[in-house]
């Protein structure tokens, strides 16, 4: 198996219970310095990597959903609502991370 | 770029055609196709003279019969601007409404040649004139019945296109308005 190709992805949820997961240790790449706690994510690094890469792209662009429909080749309604089922997924994040 | 691409799976332009092609360039292309169906429908007495269907055997001026189809786009479209208004919680513009609604209508044109064909066995018998006139006897022969079996049997193909037409009508109001909102998170 070539090493070169493999790609390491920020797991979101628990593999057991599916729960979403929280930082405990970071580490700085340069001098070995661990430091231990509790963190929580992020709220878009519960987005996927797909949605994740939308997001970056959108801003880059200056929020145009015209040019965003242009580099996507689709047309500008199906661009929005893929935008919406965004937002929409984002709320749910910030609900179920303000309920704990 | 690619990854930012969202997942489209199952959802080809030949089912929805709106999820690629919306606003002016929709408008312009969907307006051309309503007319080249109107025209051609002229020469062979098709009339597009319902929202979403179209009818054989009335003898019209060309405006008349270009008119029609541009008059119901324009009403139908403007209902379902209104409806999504009401119905939406997504902000949506009117040109990709009425640009998705014309595109739509690309599926009429193979209809209006399979519809004059599907004509043909009724032109050949007298039984139009006879059903259109009650003091002409009614009762149907064997030839008569053979034509209305053939015109069934020949109208199957321009129905599917109609049929496709109504299909990309509905997704077209569907994406336009996205009145399908937060279901594909569920």
């Amino acid at each position: 198996m070539n090493k070169d190709i493999i790609v390491k992805r920020l797991p979101q949820a628990c593999p057991s219970c599916n729960s979403r997961l929280n930082v405990k240790k970071l580490v700085c790449p340069s001098c070995d310095t661990e430091v231990e706690g509790l963190y929580s994510m992020p709220l878009l690094a519960g987005l996927n990597e797909q949605e994740q890469d939308f997001v970056l792209s959108f801003i880059k662009n200056s929020g145009s959903l015209k040019e965003m429909a242009n580099i996507m080749n689709r047309s500008y309604p199906s661009v929005r609502n893929y935008l919406d089922e965004l937002i929409a997924k984002i709320s749910q994040l910030e609900n179920s991370k303000n309920n704990g | 770029m690619d990854n930012t691409s969202p997942n489209f799976s199952n959802r080809n332009w030949r089912l929805n055609p709106s999820e690629y092609i919306a606003g002016g360039t929709a408008l312009g292309i969907g307006f051309l196709a309503m007319i080249i169906a109107a025209v051609g429908g002229h020469f062979v007495n098709i009339n597009f003279d319902g929202v979403v269907d179209l009818h054989a055997g009335k003898d019209a001026p060309m405006w008349f019969q270009i008119s029609e189809p541009v008059i119901s786009w324009l009403i139908f479209s403007t209902l379902l601007y209104i409806t999504g208004k009401i119905f939406s919680t997504s902000s949506f513009r009117i040109i990709d409404v009425f640009g998705t609604q014309a595109f739509a209508r690309i599926a009429m044109i193979p209809a209006v040649p399979l519809s004059y064909f599907a004509t043909l066995p009724l032109k050949n018998s007298d039984l139009l004139k006879r059903l259109s006139n009650p003091s002409h006897d009614l009762a149907l022969s064997s030839n008569d019945i053979s034509s209305l079996v053939m015109v069934g049997l020949l109208s199957i193909p321009a129905l599917l296109f109609i049929i496709w037409s109504i299909m990309w009508m509905y997704k077209a109001y569907s994406t336009s308005c996205n009145t399908l909102l937060n279901k594909n998170l569920k």
